[in-house]
């Protein structure tokens, strides 16, 4: 009986504060987005002349955030049936814009006019199975100046 | 920039709900679908087989359980059985008595016919009525196959808490994971059964029902709560007759225009209350 108590909190935990976070953490993101939206990020292709820049630098954001409790019930009740995770879908989609606004608001500080070739990279940590484990998503480019 | 093309927009509760509601639909069919065929493969299993199945389920849960193989009072439990058994089950495994050295009174049928009684039952004896009583309700649970059905049943669950395992799906234990063999119990309607036959066996081999309820109403009369007991031993046992099952009995009795009262046959030296 008591651990039917627990597995509700830990349910009900996961997803009042889960939920919440979340939203507070896309009210952020998009307000951060507009205010960086006047540095642009490109690619460039390998044969393509990269801008004239007197400065180059690497620059890096990134970020870890963490699963909850309702999402890995969630998620592996869907494992189930298939179809789309869309628990997982958010959690990455804030990672991603996350680590990206990081990069720029870094990359601002250092005063890039622009950053070029801009890659992600997104590793696992810890966290199989039972226990809820977190995602790191690194954004990471060139900031010209 | 802000258009959320990554996000699918629904509910984390719909989604969540929608995921349960699935998966236990999922689930309850084939719960249901096996336990129908679980139970019909129990009673259509051939005596053979029975027997092995009674023999494993022996070894795996009774191999390390206090039994009194030597115990004198096996010889005379053994012959009273026998002499229960009705036509019906002559054509079934073989009935064999055993004895758990256990201060709670009990009694419990495994498949493959184990008739398992504690000690402690064994000494609140007052009269053999009693003990015939006990022990035909127990074998009532073996002739309707009550124990074999359980054993599919829960086999099935068993195997369905196996599959939700290999699927990656990690419920909390208590959901899933304190399933055992060995927590099957009856229905109320197979208790009700295994009464009736009991009672019938009784008036066979008596005449009357005098003293076939003696012994739970003494143990009722102690206020011992064979419910709590029954959960303790974790295994099929004789559930507690409880008043109105008593009442339900008696009436049935005297609806067959059965004697309720009647002689008392003893028990042998040494059984029983001192």
């Amino acid at each position: 009986m008591e651990q039917i108590i627990i597995f509700l909190i830990l349910l009900g935990v996961g997803y009042f504060l889960g939920n919440r976070r979340e939203q507070k953490h896309y009210e952020d993101i998009k307000r951060r987005e507009k205010s960086t939206l006047h540095v642009p990020l490109m690619s460039w292709g390998a044969k393509q002349e990269l801008p004239y820049a007197h400065d180059a630098e690497m620059i890096v954001g990134s970020v870890v955030v963490a699963n909850d409790y309702f999402k890995t019930m969630s998620a592996s009740l869907r494992n189930l049936v298939g179809g789309r995770v869309t628990v997982y879908e958010t959690l990455i989609d804030r990672g991603r814009r996350e680590a990206m606004l990081r990069m720029k608001e870094s990359a601002m500080e250092w005063g890039a006019s622009q950053v070029i070739n801009v890659r992600f990279e997104t590793s696992n940590i810890g966290g199989q199975g039972q226990a809820a484990g977190a995602v790191e998503i690194m954004a990471y480019g060139t900031g010209i100046r | 920039m802000t258009s959320e093309v990554n996000i699918t927009p629904v509910h984390p509760l719909v989604n969540f709900g929608y995921l349960v509601g699935t998966v236990m639909a999922a689930g309850i069919a084939i719960y249901v679908g096996l336990g129908v065929a679980a139970t019909q493969i129990a009673l259509r299993m051939g005596p053979a087989m029975e027997a092995k199945v009674g023999d494993a389920v022996f070894n795996s849960l009774f191999a390390e359980a206090n039994l009194l193989e030597q115990d004198t009072r096996l010889d005379y439990l053994q012959s009273l059985t026998e002499s229960l058994r009705s036509e019906a089950l002559l054509e079934r495994p073989d009935i064999t008595l055993h004895i758990l050295d256990q201060t709670i009174p009990n009694a419990m049928v495994s498949p493959g016919g184990h008739i398992f009684v504690t000690t402690g039952l064994l000494d609140e004896l007052e009269t053999e009525n009693e003990l015939t009583f006990i022990l035909s309700h127990e074998l009532g649970h073996y002739e309707n196959r009550d124990a074999l059905r359980g054993l599919g049943r829960s086999l099935v669950l068993l195997s369905l808490n196996g599959l939700l395992g290999l699927s990656g799906v990690q419920l909390p234990s208590v959901l899933t994971g304190s399933l055992s063999l060995a927590d099957l119990h009856y229905s109320r309607d197979q208790e009700r059964r295994a009464d009736i036959y009991a009672i019938e066996i009784m008036h066979q081999r008596y005449g009357h029902l005098g003293h076939a309820l003696g012994f739970f109403e003494r143990l009722s009369a102690e206020e011992l709560d064979l419910e709590a007991l029954a959960r303790i031993m974790e295994w099929q046992s004789t559930h507690p007759l409880t008043r109105s099952r008593i009442e339900d009995l008696e009436a049935l009795a005297s609806e067959r225009g059965w004697a309720l009262q009647g002689e008392a046959t003893p028990i042998p030296e040494g059984l029983g209350r001192p």
